[in-house]
């Protein structure tokens, strides 16, 4: 982004509710079935059929809200919003526009910069259309879709880069799929982004105008295009022209954000308060319940490692933010004799493997980590031992154990054995043997890291530099 | 002996004391309908088959000595806007000319869990908008009163069905009138349940927050017993409500010490003699058996045609937004994209009046009108709502005419919609408030049509309603 | 009021038949009128937030059987391989 131009982003994030059966209906909200096999008269909107509410999508909802440091209404109302659509079987899709049940929250990201607070205007349920196919001939509708629970998540205007946008949104996958509202696979369309872009001068308050990019299906796709979109704002701007508001995709190919084919005019949706529905109300208590059924987040697990475990601020963090991370940490620190150990070896072998934009969970070696940790806690193997036989868990899943013994890794402690090789190495480097014995430490380090190359790695360090300085020593 | 002449009441008596079989009960009613509805147009849809195979049943069960419900075997019609599985559900409309439901309606259950025999589907104003029945698009229907008169609607076919002896009672659907405003020009009852009373499951919307399926009877004793089988708390409806249980054996009581409230508003210049003094007439009547009746005023009243015509063609343009020819109902030839799969297909598919409604709705809920029309509709309909409440702490009902005259002869609308609205001036209040409503037959007029009262009450007074109805009914026919 | 007729038309997916239109546009000037008289209704104080309406029964997250795909599909105006079928739609029809 050239000097003097900021980007300024906000999100809508659509989610998928865990809900057993829709919003409005009791069909199974499963994904992969024969297409139009999950339907009622309700969601395909047959004449006579009528919604009910839910309370497991206002539950899931409370959940979201109350993750995300919501104000949680007591009393909210469903409103229908009017437009055409194939995909639409009511031709009206039943949403919260005038009084959503969540407003005025937060999420904090972490970039390199530091930690920084984005705004959540709010959130509110609303129901999921259909999928429709695109073909030569014409559109093919699926309505098994049609009335999944959904919440929408709107952000402020607060993101500045496509860097916060991730964090943003990588941040918003962990709180909701720890809070157990959702799997949030953007892959899967459980998650889903649409971003409001607009530039101005750095400096400027007011806003300029904005486009919406919708149809973004992975985070990676996401930053491209925002960087692609930004700089093009930018461009417009500095050439003297007018951004115009209007609907872009992503092409995929090209890198290059292009115009959607725009509608004639602006839908008008005249929303109005859904007469089916009364209104959604809870009590004070009821709300209490459900905060209180939230399953842990992020924040209280980070907090109870530090506290149970010890750990660092830093390593807690990390290993707090994503469950199937968590779970592999927990289930190996409740079998071994340091977690510490385990967490250091989690977090410096195996996090930087992971990424969790892929949407698969962590895979489960706590068995494997226990037993490493124990390992090199008891001498048996070696620090570097550690890495390599990480590496190796981390490909096959092959128990350390196993690993070691086959491949002879253990430590070697014993005196006798290492001997010989410390010998070895000293002779074939006298010169760094003459400048250890003139003073200068730093040769040690040259020809125990020599001992332990010659023991692939085996030579325990200490016992190692130990006989490395004896033998040094004797040999004056 | 002539069973179509029978009440329900009367007829389920003879069914359990065996003095008539279901079979011949049915069969009366099925040769009523070809004697008659060749002239009269009540029905959409004869469904012979299934009225014979539920008599049929109710006669083995019977045989069979089984515990049966007090009304099994009674026959019955039902408003083709009312959904019934496995038989076709027009609303009288192009748009859905051959739309089979996959499912029924909450009332038809009850009708079927109670062994009613269905007869047929009725024929209606276009999706219920109207008030005459002259909407549908399929055919008139004629009242048996008088031939060349309307019967009323939007639930015409029904109440003509039950006033010429094609069916015992029938189901009918009212959003501004339309079950009381057939009641009073065939002469039959008529009853609008409290708002919530009756599930709306499978009732095809029209305007979802002022409508109820209703009942058409010959008697208000039929009626009562009607009521009864269809009311209460449906799962699937999530406006429906928990009524306190309705006891209707009060329905023979006195009407001592009723206080009656009669709105001024609805006794003014637009309702014509003959109506205002067989209402006054009817007032005079219950005071003679103890009851009290006085003028009051309800200022709010004028407000309710404009509240009304607002809110229900605000709901009707949202809620028939889904007959849009993509799964199922009348798809259109000759499209070429979506917008004219859909333009072409409502186009067709619906009548005059309900794209007047349509456009009206679409238009009052359209942005930077909203605020000045719905929103302000929403806000009269509050006020009056209160109002009602108010009179009805100091009164136990409310009675008015039904209609400002009797009924109009077929083809001579006034084509000014605005002036045809005003037929529906005293029956729109109650299904703005919610409450429970009665058209009663109270005498005639010089023309020699019916003409009806009605009475309004606080919700879930229908046992009170009817009462002060039976005695009204008595009164009249004695 | 001059009121743009075909725009709600567009809106309100109705097609209107040249014929037609002059007299609609008239009766829903009336009827447009008519409604209007609530402009000068004493409606202040009236307001309608959820707080004011009554509250509704929620469903508890269970499943039924949903409706057989033949029944769904047979009143379809058209289908191909259990899918509804419908002419090209404009790929930013969806207001989601």
């Amino acid at each position: 982004m050239k000097q003097g131009y900021e980007a300024v982003i906000g999100l809508e994030v659509h989610c998928e509710l865990k809900t057993e059966s829709k919003i409005f209906c009791a069909c199974p909200t499963s994904f992969g079935a024969q297409p139009n096999t999950h339907c009622c008269p309700v969601c395909l909107g047959m004449p006579g059929a009528l919604p009910v509410l839910n309370r497991k999508a206002v539950e899931l909802a409370i959940r979201a809200g109350t993750a995300l440091h919501c104000e949680i209404h007591p009393d909210s109302r469903m409103d229908r919003k009017n437009y055409f659509y194939p995909d639409m079987p009511k031709a009206y899709q039943i949403t919260q526009f005038a009084y959503p049940i969540c407003t005025a929250g937060w999420l904090e990201i972490e970039m390199k910069s530091g930690k920084k607070r984005i705004g959540i205007t709010r959130i509110h349920m609303e129901e999921d259309a259909g999928k429709m196919i695109h073909t030569p001939e014409g559109s093919m509708i699926d309505y098994n879709r049609a009335g999944v629970p959904l919440i929408e998540i709107v952000s402020g205007p607060d993101l500045r880069t496509a860097e916060e946008a991730k964090a943003y949104v990588q941040k918003l996958r962990t709180l909701l799929t720890a809070a157990g509202v959702s799997d949030c696979r953007m892959q899967e369309g459980s998650l889903r982004v649409d971003v409001n872009l607009s530039v101005r001068r750095k400096g400027d308050s007011s806003l300029g105008t904005r486009t919406e990019m919708k149809n973004l299906n992975s985070v990676q796709f996401m930053a491209k295009a925002i960087q692609y979109e930004a700089d093009r704002q930018m461009q417009v701007l500095e050439s003297g022209g007018r951004v115009e508001q209007e609907t872009r995709r992503y092409n995929q190919e090209t890198g290059r954000t292009e115009v959607m084919r725009r509608k004639e005019e602006a839908d008008d949706y005249r929303y109005f308060p859904d007469p089916d529905l009364l209104a959604v109300r809870l009590s004070r208590d009821e709300t209490a319940e459900i905060a209180s059924r939230l399953p842990e987040l992020p924040d209280e697990r980070c907090a109870r490692y530090r506290e149970t475990y010890g750990l660092p601020v830093r390593d807690a963090e990390l290993l707090s933010q994503d469950l199937s991370v968590s779970r592999c940490f927990e289930e190996a620190a409740a079998k071994c004799k340091s977690p510490k150990l385990a967490a250091n070896i989690l977090i410096s072998n195996w996090l930087p493997l992971f990424d969790p934009a892929e949407e698969k969970p962590f895979p489960p070696l706590s068995a494997q980590l226990a037993q490493l940790a124990d390992l090199f806690e008891t001498g048996r193997i070696s620090s570097s031992t550690v890495k390599v036989l990480a590496l190796r868990v981390w490909e096959t899943g092959e128990s350390p154990q196993s690993a070691a013994q086959r491949e002879n890794l253990w430590q070697i402690q014993d005196e006798q054995t290492l001997l010989p090789v410390v010998q070895a190495v000293l002779a074939d480097y006298p010169a760094a043997a003459d400048d250890y014995r003139r003073g200068k430490q730093q040769a040690l380090q040259l020809l125990l890291g020599q001992v332990i190359r010659r023991t692939a790695g085996r030579a325990d360090p200490q016992t190692a530099r130990r006989l490395l300085v004896g033998t040094l020593s004797q040999t004056l | 002996m002539n069973l179509t002449q029978l009440s329900m009441t009367e007829l389920a008596s003879l069914l359990q004391t065996r003095k008539i079989s279901a079979m011949e009960a049915a069969e009366a009613y099925l040769a009523q309908i070809r004697e008659k509805d060749g002239e009269i147009g009540a029905y959409l849809t004869v469904t012979e088959k299934i009225a014979l195979q539920q008599a049929q049943k109710t006669d083995r069960q019977r045989a069979a000595g089984e515990e049966l419900p007090r009304f099994v075997g009674i026959p019955a019609a039902v408003k083709d806007n009312i959904c019934t599985k496995g038989i076709r559900t027009t609303c009288a409309s192009r748009i859905l000319e051959n739309f089979v439901p996959p499912y029924d309606a909450a009332v038809v259950e009850r009708l079927l869990e109670n062994g009613i025999a269905i007869l047929g589907k009725t024929n209606l104003d276009e999706f219920g908008m109207g008030s005459t029945t002259e909407n549908s698009a399929f055919r008139i229907t004629h009242n048996p009163c008088a031939l060349d008169r309307v019967p009323g609607g939007s639930s015409g076919g029904s109440a003509a069905a039950v006033a010429a002896g094609m069916a015992p009672f029938a189901l009918g659907s009212d959003t501004g009138g339309s079950v009381r405003l057939p009641a009073s020009h065939c002469g039959v009852v008529g009853v609008k349940p409290t708002y919530g009373a009756v599930s709306r499951w499978g009732l095809v919307a029209f305007a979802s927050s002022l409508e109820q399926v209703g009942v058409l009877a010959r008697t208000v004793p039929d009626a009562a017993a009607v009521l009864d089988m269809i009311v209460g708390y449906d799962r699937r409806d999530a406006t429906s409500r928990r009524s306190p249980g309705m006891d209707f054996s009060q329905i023979g009581q006195d009407v001592k010490a009723l206080r009656i409230a009669m709105p001024r508003e609805l006794f003014g210049v637009e309702i014509t003699r003959p109506v205002r003094e067989a209402v006054e007439r009817a007032a005079s009547v219950l005071e003679r058996c103890g009851a009290a009746a006085e003028f009051v005023d309800m200022p709010s009243l004028r407000y309710a045609l404009p509240a009304y015509y607002m809110i229900s063609s605000a709901e009707s343009s949202s809620n028939l937004a889904r007959f849009d020819g993509v799964r199922y109902g009348r798809r259109a030839a000759g499209y070429t994209d979506m917008d004219s799969l859909y333009e072409r297909s409502r186009g067709e598919g619906f009548g005059r009046e309900v794209k007047r409604r349509l456009l009206l709705g679409s238009f009052v809920l359209s942005a930077g009108y909203y605020d000045g029309y719905y929103r302000n509709a929403l806000r009269a309909r509050e006020k009056i709502r209160r109002e009602f409440a108010a009179v009805l702490e100091q009164y136990d009902v409310i009675l008015s005419p039904v209609s400002p005259d009797t009924a109009p002869r077929i083809g001579k609308r006034d084509p000014d919609p605005v002036r045809q609205y005003q037929e529906d001036l005293c029956t729109v209040p109650a299904n703005l408030a919610g409450l429970p409503a009665v058209s009663v037959p109270c005498g005639r007029g010089p023309d020699g049509l019916p003409i009806g009262a009605q009475l309004v009450g606080k919700p879930f007074s229908e046992p009170l309603l009817l009462r002060a109805a039976a005695v009204l009914e008595r009164e009249v026919r004695g | 009021m001059e009121i743009d007729l075909l725009k709600i038309a567009r809106l309100a997916k109705l097609s209107i038949e040249p014929g037609e239109a002059e007299s609609l546009r008239a009766d829903l000037d009336r009827m447009v009128r008519f409604a209007g008289e609530l402009q000068n209704a004493d409606l202040d104080g009236l307001e309608l937030s959820p707080e004011t309406l009554p509250a509704m029964d929620l469903r508890e997250d269970r499943t039924e059987p949903p409706l057989a795909r033949e029944d769904i599909l047979s009143g379809a105006p058209e289908s191909r391989d259990g899918f509804f079928f419908v002419p090209k739609a404009v790929e930013t029809g969806g207001g989601a």
